[in-house]
């Protein structure tokens, strides 16, 4: 037989409590240092890619004709082809490493993230990353003028973004959006939002700049793309010992 | 017409401190283990399972039984009736606290 609601329990002491509740099981959930610091990490680990071997003497580069699964990697960098395949894999193994960390971590404590909308998040990032610089190209060099006219002002700036290598950059953030949803967190939702903002600065910067010979150099997609991984780890790390001092808080 | 009184929204299953501490914690993962809840909320074994049983007995939780290497684990799963009964739980609180405001005691 059902127990009888306690006739001392007061409406704001209840929901005080449930409020207590809720941010205490919150609390214990965060675990997302260790996806910021991971794709902080596999961004500073691409960084030789990005570098050079020679001076650039301007922005031009060719479409690529290296294989559709190393798109990620653009069109614009000597190494654009190892750069494709080196994100592919970093980020399938980012996602997967994620996923088993949350798993991990949600059985030790004895409280599941829900984690499906961030894998799927990821492989229909991926997917896109491989597919979009394929439609920008055909919506501004195989549509009618009138078409990639009105079109360009998207298409310009992103595929520019794209040919730089810096889809798995909005690939990350797009995961670390969605993470940010699934816990509940507006710690890591000011960290996306950053690492975001930061990758949509960088491009804006490319794409504005009427770049004159000489301007650039062997480092100049590397300063661009390497950068923005200084605040997710920083936010790793700060959300890291946030945890840490948390728990350290808690009664035994 | 008069608007029914608040006390009307609340469940006799659910307006409980305890349930409403495992629906609350429920509602914030995709899953939860007995054992976490019993910490969480200073409940003993005996205690918390009686509040589950009645919990799903209404539909409002499901338990998956299972084990850990060979350690038994029980997980607690809300059901969508379950975060219904929460929200309505929430509202009603609400409602009463918005009619009659000032300290409760």
């Amino acid at each position: 037989m059902p127990d009888k609601p306690h006739p001392d329990e007061a409406p704001d002491e209840l929901l005080a409590s449930m409020a207590t509740l809720r941010r205490r099981t919150r609390a214990a959930r965060h675990a997302y240092w260790f996806p910021l610091i991971l794709f902080g990490l596999l961004v500073v680990a691409a960084a030789p890619l990005y570098v050079e071997s020679t001076e650039r003497v301007s922005m031009l580069g060719l479409p690529g004709d290296g294989p559709p699964l190393a798109a990620l990697g653009g069109d614009h960098l000597e190494q654009s082809t190892a750069l494709g395949w080196y994100w592919l894999v970093a980020l399938l193994a980012g996602y997967l490493l994620s996923l088993g960390w949350y798993h991990w971590r949600g059985e030790r404590m004895g409280l599941r993230t829900p984690t499906r909308a961030y894998l799927r998040a990821g492989i229909i990032g991926t997917l896109v990353g491989l597919l979009l610089p394929i439609v920008l190209r055909f919506l501004l060099f195989q549509t009618d003028a009138s078409v990639s006219g009105a079109t360009s002002w998207l298409t310009i700036p992103v595929l520019g973004l794209a040919n730089r290598g810096m889809l798995p950059h909005l690939i990350i953030a797009l995961g670390l959006l969605v993470l940010a949803r699934l816990e509940r967190s507006w710690g890591l939702l000011a960290v996306a939002a950053c690492f975001t903002a930061a990758v949509v600065a960088v491009n804006g910067y490319f794409h504005l700049t009427e770049f004159e010979p000489g301007d650039l150099t062997r480092y100049s997609f590397l300063l661009g793309a390497v950068p923005p991984a200084a605040i997710l780890l920083v936010g790793g790390a700060a959300a890291l010992f946030a945890n840490r001092t948390a728990r350290a808080g808690r009664p035994a | 017409m008069t608007e029914p009184f608040p006390t009307n929204g609340l469940s006799d299953t659910v307006h409980q401190r305890h349930r409403l501490g495992i629906l609350t914690i429920a509602s914030e993962a995709e899953r939860v283990e007995v054992s976490y809840l019993r910490d969480e909320l200073e409940l003993t074994p005996g205690n918390l399972s009686r509040h589950l049983a009645v919990l799903e007995e209404a539909g409002l939780i499901e338990l998956d039984r299972g084990y850990h290497g060979r350690r038994p684990k029980t997980w607690v799963r809300i059901t969508p009736q379950g975060r219904h009964a929460l929200a309505a739980e929430i509202s009603a609180l609400r409602e009463l606290l918005r009619r009659h405001p000032g300290p409760s005691r």
